[in-house]
């Protein structure tokens, strides 16, 4: 069984936390590239692998054309990082949730990344939630595929899940859940203006959610005009 | 229609780069909960303390 080093998880989640705030930056138009200046380094390449589709939030967003600067620094994370095949019959469904992140990246970054066959196993609200949650990078305009198709299939899933994950008080998870109902467009079960309100008063204060703090706002606005 | 770019045969990173970034990449939901658990057992030593508890204070009247 694999032992992650810890102290290198918390170089790169630290290297995520900095790249998040130039996402943010550029988002609320106080920034410049996301991308660092080439050539970037290895925890800077990892950060650009876990941010994935949110690098060009400000771009999907404003329907703008990607900034090439990032685009050519995501391609270069996913071949320093090279994605994983998940299993044929998709029951590893962590492996399965990494790999339709890393297609959308590839995709976005104008690489070539196979498209998973399966999209997580929505059977059971509960840990289909948890897992939209971790693939919540994709709630996006302009982006659509299998997996939005099954967060369209399944908006009472994802407010159950939000309201489970707040009344764990896991706000992390239930602020990601809350994008993709934002990402909806559509009347949901919950009313997300308020929820928002007080997931913007409950937040961990990081740059990451921070980001996904705005780039919910931006949806729920852009749906509401 | 992605544009295909040729990867190099050989990751660039090793092993323990590629299981920090997993761990990463699946995080999960928070480990601890602080929200209230119903506890059944916790019935009995509600209803002690309820028994226990000295009485309202009286109106002189």
């Amino acid at each position: 069984m694999p032992v992650t080093d810890t102290a290198l998880r918390d170089v790169y989640a630290a290297a995520v936390e900095r790249m998040a705030g130039r996402a943010l930056d550029a988002l609320t138009g106080a920034g410049g590239a996301v991308a660092p200046a080439a050539p970037a380094s290895t925890p800077e390449l990892a950060a650009l692998r876990v941010l994935g589709p949110d690098l060009f939030a400000a771009q999907l967003l404003s329907g703008a054309p990607l900034e090439t600067a990032t685009t050519t620094a995501l391609g270069a994370a996913l071949r320093a990082f090279p994605p994983e095949t998940p299993t044929p019959d998709g029951t590893d469904q962590d492996a399965l949730a990494v790999a339709w992140l890393d297609h959308v990246s590839g995709f976005l970054a104008g690489v070539a990344v196979h498209q998973p066959e399966h999209v997580p196993d929505s059977s059971h609200w509960q840990r289909w939630s948890v897992r939209m949650a971790r693939l919540a990078p994709l709630a996006l305009p302009g982006l659509d595929g299998p997996v939005h198709r099954a967060a369209r299939r399944e908006p009472l899933a994802l407010a159950r899940g939000t309201v489970r994950a707040m009344l764990r008080r896991d706000h992390r998870t239930a602020l990601r859940l809350t994008r993709w109902l934002a990402w909806l467009g559509t009347p949901t079960p919950l009313e997300l203006p308020p929820l928002l309100d007080r997931l913007h008063l409950v937040g961990d204060g990081s740059n990451r959610t921070a980001l996904d703090l705005a780039i919910t706002q931006a949806l729920l606005t852009e749906h509401q005009r | 229609m992605p544009t295909q770019i040729n990867a190099p045969a050989r990751p660039l990173t090793t092993v323990a780069e590629r299981f920090a970034l997993t761990a990463l990449l699946t995080e999960g939901e928070a480990p601890v909960s602080a929200a209230p658990v119903h506890q059944p057992e916790a019935a009995g030593f509600l209803l002690l303390l309820l028994l226990l508890s000295p009485k309202g204070p009286k109106d002189r009247r």
